[in-house]
């Protein structure tokens, strides 16, 4: 009956249809994807007489294809084990690509099912009908629906394929639909999270930035270092809660680190300049801090070697960060943060004390600059003022002093003429000062011709002023003036800056000389005369020639003879010393025989010993030839014979004088050595002053002036010789004086 | 014997010298300036004449250059005696035309012994 056939084929296509409702209803409304696959199994179920079913999953990322759990008749290590990766040229990849519906009744030894893998499954499970519809998405292909019955089965027929494609073709929009949604929950997710880190970040960022504000601001707000370092200080350690913060700074040129500022429990530093600390420059955290310009952040000092504890103090600090106080590659201070706890800083924290480091490291050394540009101002004004009193003093001194000082520039302009000098000069100041000198050459007149001279040499060439060069003039002016005048130059480094010129009225020290030269002429004069009475009637009466004497009137006269004698040399002394000193000795030199001198005077000598009666044994061997000396014949005789009795006077009867004649290069060197009493080191220096006498008893004992050796000198100096001694001042080795006259030489004569 | 003529103000001095060369064994004739001692020496043309330098009326210098201007005595020998001993007061003593320059004060001794060698270079015994 075709009615009640197609009746029946109606009745089963609308069941189908029902189903297939049904089924869209049911798979409506998927919680997840594994919800998904297995609301798909359960609900196709029931429209198929499928033993086996479940989804082949394609996944993209592997290649692979893989059976999904659940899995409607299959264990789950099967489901595990099931899988094809669909290699690049493979067959599984044609079969894959062509997106077609595979349909067998011989799935186990199916070709296609081999090339996907699946005859395992097939073997295992006993599966011979098998369709594997193909879940084809918009554009791609998202794995197969297998549905799969054993060999007892019929084969699914056409309808149940149609079902099968239908089935997948939903299932593959559903499941499409539920990766995205599945994609899009996570993008939303991870959106949120990334929303909330950055939210985080952006505190943090809106924190640090408010910080690093407020501690610009302050550092900003003057240039007084010390408010404003503990303004910032207490900024920072609010923001950092830090409990104790130091800013340490190591100044050019000082030994140890200095305490700038600090903020916290233990406030340390109470003035602008801070706190000298013990520690050297390298020492402790904040010394390698500097040295090596690098942050530290430190769990607990304690363990840390980089902190040093002084002897006898301690500390509760644990916690610390150390960040460098630098400007471009200086490195000039170090900022320490610290907390009684361990390991209360982060790396956060650190980062924000870096950045507030920087801040803090520009106003330090601006204020370090304006400390250094103050002190030195400070020491320039100092030394300024210095400079005026120094100044004002040298004016006040100039001004006061009795001598006239003349002051010249490197110009030869007078830049100081003092009232000394005014008077002296007989000048007004106000027509001299700031006038070159050439102006006045007149007015000193023929006699100042070579003081202007030297002035005038040394500012035109330095070079002429000889280290050491001392210009010392007389200089007699018109009206029977006599001014003295001392010259120096005034250098500096070698720089000829100008001159000064001292002068002093000598007229008067002048005449007093030459009144001292002819009272000390006129009374040895007037001395000599009734002297010469003396000396001749005692001699006479010694003689004989008036009556004999008996031996005490012999005596007597004796000791007035010796006593006149010594009048008498003390006269010719005073008078020789009166009138070297005068400058009224004038050499009259010539060609000298020193051996014939010396002859003589050992002459001389043999009559003294006689006349003693004191015994003296004279040796002198002149060489065959000595050169003749230039000098004054009577001078170096009384050179000679003044020298001479020295040795004779203070030698021991016995005793041997020896005198020797050394040429040396161009000078004659006379030796006179005698083996008397010696002359001590002590007194060798003295031994030339005038008067001086030494101590010596059998000195004092014997008759002298103490003006001889005075007289030797000054002749000798007047010779251009020099005069000198040697003696170990021990009796019995004596003494020997050595003196040079200069060689004759033809030419000069 | 030999003749001297001495001039001397001092008369200490004077006496002192004449007792000294008398005693030596001279002929003496004593004067107190320069101008009697001219004027003697005119008389007896002794064979030495000593002079002191500072005296009233002539003083030695003139005294020695007048004598030295007189052909008859122009040869006879002149000695100063003098406190006077600077160099530069010898130069004039000694232009003058002396032969010696003796410095007060001088011992009789030293006086008799210039005094005798000088005669005998003037050819006296």
């Amino acid at each position: 009956m075709p009615d009640s056939k197609q009746e029946s084929k109606a009745n089963s296509r609308s069941q189908e249809l029902a189903k297939l409702a049904q089924f869209v209803e049911d798979i409506n409304s998927p919680e997840s994807d594994n919800d998904l696959l297995s609301h798909l199994v359960e609900s196709i179920h029931p429209m198929l007489s499928a033993e086996f079913l479940g989804f082949l999953l394609y996944d993209s990322h592997h290649k692979e294809l893989k059976a999904k759990s659940p899995f409607l008749g299959l264990h789950a290590g099967v489901i595990d084990w099931t899988s094809c990766t669909i290699l690049p040229g493979s067959k599984a990849e044609d079969i894959w690509k062509s997106r077609e519906a595979i349909i067998t009744t011989k799935a186990h030894t199916d070709a296609r099912i081999r090339a996907l893998n699946l005859n395992h499954l097939a073997k295992a499970a006993g599966i011979k009908n098998m369709v594997l519809s193909p879940l084809k998405s918009n554009s791609h292909m998202l794995g197969y629906l297998l549905a799969g019955n054993n060999s007892n089965d019929p084969p699914f027929n056409h309808g149940d394929q149609e079902l099968l494609s239908v089935i997948a073709g939903m299932s593959a929009s559903l499941l499409e639909n539920a990766k995205l949604t599945y994609e899009n929950k996570n993008l939303n997710s991870s959106l949120e999270k990334r929303v909330n880190t950055r939210t985080v970040e952006l505190a943090r960022e809106h924190q640090r930035t408010e910080t690093l504000l407020r501690i610009i601001t302050e550092l900003s707000a003057s240039l007084d270092l010390e408010h404003v370092l503990n303004r910032t200080l207490q900024v920072l350690k609010e923001t950092i809660d830090a409990e104790q913060i130091s800013v340490l700074i190591h100044r050019p040129g000082e030994a140890k680190l200095r305490h700038l500022a600090s903020a916290g429990y233990m406030d340390v530093v109470h003035s602008s300049e801070g706190r000298v600390t013990a520690f050297d420059p390298g020492q402790g955290l904040a010394g390698w801090v500097i040295t090596q310009s690098q942050p530290a952040l430190i769990p607990n000092i304690l363990e840390d070697p980089r902190w040093t504890q002084l002897p006898e103090t301690a500390t509760d600090h644990r916690s610390a960060i150390g960040v460098p106080l630098a400007i471009g590659e200086e490195t000039f201070g170090a900022l320490l943060l610290f907390h009684r706890e361990v390991e209360h800083f982060s790396e956060d924290q650190l980062e924000l004390v870096q950045a507030a480091a920087k801040q803090m490291s520009i106003a330090v050394n601006n204020a370090e600059l304006y400390r250094l540009i103050r002190d030195q101002a400070e020491d320039l004004g100092h030394m300024f003022r210095e400079q005026q009193i120094e100044t004002s003093r040298s004016q006040a001194i100039l001004e006061a002093v009795a001598d006239g000082v003349i002051v010249t520039d490197a110009n030869r302009r007078i830049t100081l003429f003092n009232a000394a000098a005014e008077q002296i000069l007989r000048l007004d100041r106000t027509q001299i000062i700031d006038q070159s000198l050439s102006n006045f050459s007149g007015l000193f007149g023929q006699a100042a011709k070579t003081w202007m001279e030297t002035i005038q040499n040394w500012s035109k060439d330095p070079g002429t002023y000889q280290k050491g060069e001392l210009y010392t003039e007389q200089i007699n002016l018109d009206d029977e003036q006599v001014v003295s005048v001392h010259l120096s130059p005034v250098l500096m480094r070698g720089k000829f800056l100008g001159t000064v010129s001292i002068f002093r009225d000598i007229t008067h020290q002048v005449e007093v000389d030459r009144l001292k030269s002819d009272f000390v002429a006129t009374v040895s004069h007037e001395l000599r005369t009734p002297m010469t009475s003396i000396r001749g009637y005692v001699d006479i009466l010694l003689m004989g020639a008036a009556g004999s004497l008996n031996k005490q009137q012999a005596q007597f006269l004796g000791v007035v003879k010796r006593n006149t004698k010594q009048l008498s040399i003390l006269v010719n002394d005073l008078l020789d010393v009166s009138r070297i000193e005068s400058g009224k000795v004038n050499l009259n030199l010539q060609e000298l025989d020193i051996v014939e001198i010396i002859n003589e005077a050992i002459n001389g000598l043999i009559r003294l010993s006689k006349d003693e009666d004191k015994k003296m044994l004279v040796e002198f061997e002149p060489d065959q030839v000595t050169p003749a000396a230039l000098g004054d014949r009577d001078r170096v005789r009384q050179i000679l014979n003044n020298l001479l009795e020295n040795a004779f006077h203070y030698t021991p009867e016995g005793g041997v004088i020896k005198l020797r004649v050394l040429p040396q290069e161009d000078e004659v060197e006379i030796r006179v050595s005698d083996n008397g009493i010696g002359i001590p080191p002590e007194i060798q220096p003295q031994i030339f002053d005038r008067f001086y006498r030494g101590e010596h008893p059998d000195v004092l004992a014997t008759s002298g002036t103490g003006l001889g050796l005075a007289i030797v000198k000054s002749l000798v100096g007047m010779h251009n010789g020099r005069i000198w001694i040697e003696s170990s001042g021990l009796s019995g080795e004596g003494t020997t004086f050595y003196f040079t006259l200069p060689i004759y030489n033809n030419k000069e004569s | 014997m030999a003749k001297i003529l001495i001039a001397e103000d001092e008369q200490d001095i004077r006496d002192l010298i004449t007792f000294t060369l008398r005693f030596a064994g001279y002929q003496v004739t004593a004067t107190t300036d320069g101008e009697e001692a001219y004027q003697a020496a005119k008389d007896i043309l002794p064979d030495l004449i000593l002079l002191d330098v500072r005296m009233p009326r002539l003083n030695g210098y003139d005294a020695c250059k007048k004598i030295k201007t007189n052909d008859k005595m122009q040869h006879i020998p002149v000695v100063f005696l003098s406190a006077k001993g600077q160099e530069a007061e010898i130069q004039t003593g000694m232009d003058a035309g002396a032969t010696e320059y003796i410095i007060k004060p001088f011992s009789p001794d030293q006086l008799t012994e210039r005094v005798q060698a000088i005669l005998k270079n003037h050819g006296h015994a």
